[in-house]
């Protein structure tokens, strides 16, 4: 008898962890920059920008919600629309200005958000082993803009979704 | 007394119920974190606790797990830069871009179709038939290796295979335990106190032993067969959802072996054997759905743009 009242309270105890961590649906930015989005899907209508480390608030989905993109609202609560869910993560990872590291040192996530392997770190490494960086430079500065991949895809009859459109 | 027993056995429960893998995952970077601001603080047993994980080289949960987005990009850069001291880059603009605009949309039916700073492909300049997927994005691929194609789609092969590299996060799983230990601790101490300069010094030693371990297994040993099986599994899968001919992955090894220099330093050294790959691949594209063949106008624009863009390779 006693087990059976401890396995309910034990579950009681759950059920209130599980309901508030649903209830937070927050999540954050994990790419540099990205759009957020009228429709799901990269070739949908870009409404606004999101950056690295900003936090977005994950609304109910619909029901014909594709899989692997979450309906969001940004930062400032006003902008609406579709994100892909591998650019987002529970996990804090970057401190926003005004923030420090000490402020939030109950949190190893959120302590170490911003910190680790950084630019500084970059430099560092970079006098000391004497490393040419510009083919590195050059290469990240190929720019695909996502008209140009729309373009790509459908001249060539592919699709994200699946080819000969 | 009766109470306290209570209490452990609901608290038992309790951690038994919410299935705390934290708990059984070995110690995350954000615990180290915590520890070594508490050192930093003067908090004797953080520090006792710090020392006790510098000697035991505690087993951190793995870069690939633990990593930040933007942490995994400086990796990314580094690893590019130093396999680019051993290949030269390959500086034609219209055959760069070509793959630029491949690479870009293969990766939208990736499992990761943006990476920190996106996706972007860089050719060397070797005949040695080599590709290598750096984290974060950073793709290169030899001459030698794109003379081995001769379409399109046998060139979305090659760089199928590398995009289930980076998004498989296989870079990161070559950072050995032992060394993704310290780069915790380093990290732990640089949220603490990265003014200090001797911090930051001990930091770069630890990203510099990261590199290393990617860049040996990317270049000399290679990555375990496991690992190079699920990027040839995920190239075919990509291959196919986007539209092009997952058989094209098989060709592909196909020219690669004929091609193939047993003492190699290329891919002969660093993958599984062609045929054991074909075997496998072959089985995988079986399985998938029929690819709809293109239309003559739309298989006609993929190879005018290969030949003009690679013709010259």
């Amino acid at each position: 008898m006693t087990k059976t009242r401890l396995m309910i309270v034990a579950m009681l105890i759950c059920a209130v962890g599980w309901l508030s961590a649903a209830d937070q649906k927050q999540m954050y930015v994990t790419v540099k920059t990205t759009q957020i989005r009228a429709t799901p899907g990269y070739l949908g209508k870009p409404l606004g920008n999101l950056n690295y480390g900003d936090k977005v608030t994950v609304l109910d989905q619909p029901a014909d919600a594709p899989k692997d993109w979450l309906k969001v609202t940004g930062p400032d609560g006003k902008l609406q629309g579709w994100i892909n869910a591998s650019s987002v993560s529970s996990k804090q990872v970057a401190l926003k200005a005004g923030a420090t590291a000490s402020q939030s040192a109950s949190s190893g996530d959120v302590a170490l958000a911003g910190k680790g392997f950084n630019s500084d770190v970059e430099q560092q490494y970079k006098d000391e082993q004497h490393l040419d960086y510009t083919w590195v430079d050059k290469m990240e500065a190929f720019d695909v803009p996502p008209d140009q991949v729309s373009r790509f895809l459908t001249q060539g009859g592919l699709s994200e979704q699946g080819g000969a459109q | 007394m009766k109470t306290m027993y209570r209490i452990g056995a609901l608290l038992g429960v309790f951690l038994l119920l919410a299935g705390c893998s934290s708990l059984l995952s070995g110690f995350s970077i954000g615990n180290i974190a915590d520890t070594a601001i508490g050192a930093a603080a003067g908090n004797p047993s953080d520090t006792a606790k710090m020392n006790q994980l510098a000697q035991a080289g505690t087993a951190v949960q793995s870069a690939a797990a633990e990593i930040t987005p933007e942490q995994e990009y400086y990796i990314g850069r580094a690893v590019a830069a130093t396999v680019l001291t051993t290949y030269k880059a390959w500086d034609g603009p219209a055959a760069n871009a070509y793959l630029n605009r491949l690479a870009r949309g293969l990766a939208l039916a990736s499992v990761l179709p943006e990476t920190y700073a996106g996706y972007h492909v860089l050719i060397m300049d070797t005949d040695d038939i080599n590709a290598f997927g750096a984290p974060s994005g950073f793709i290169l691929v030899s001459r030698g290796l794109l003379r081995c194609a001769s379409s399109e789609d046998e060139v979305a092969a090659i760089l199928a295979h590398e995009i289930g590299h980076v998004s498989l996060k296989h870079g990161l799983h070559a950072i050995s335990t032992a060394r993704w230990t310290d780069a915790a601790l380093q990290i732990g101490k640089f949220a603490a106190q990265n003014s200090d300069s001797q911090v930051l010094r001990d930091l770069t030693n630890s990203f510099g032993g990261v590199i290393s371990d990617i860049v040996k297994t990317m270049v000399t040993t290679g990555y375990s067969r496991d690992l190079e099986k699920q990027a040839d599994l995920e190239g075919v899968r990509i291959l196919h959802d986007v539209g092009y001919d997952p058989m094209a992955m098989v060709r592909m090894l196909t020219a690669m072996k004929a091609r193939l220099k047993p003492d190699g330093k290329d891919f002969a050294k660093t993958h599984p054997d062609p045929d054991t790959r074909i075997a496998y691949v072959t089985v995988a594209i079986n399985a998938q759905t029929p690819v709809a063949v293109p239309t003559a106008a739309q298989a006609r624009a993929r190879q005018v743009r290969y030949q003009a863009a690679l013709s010259k390779i």
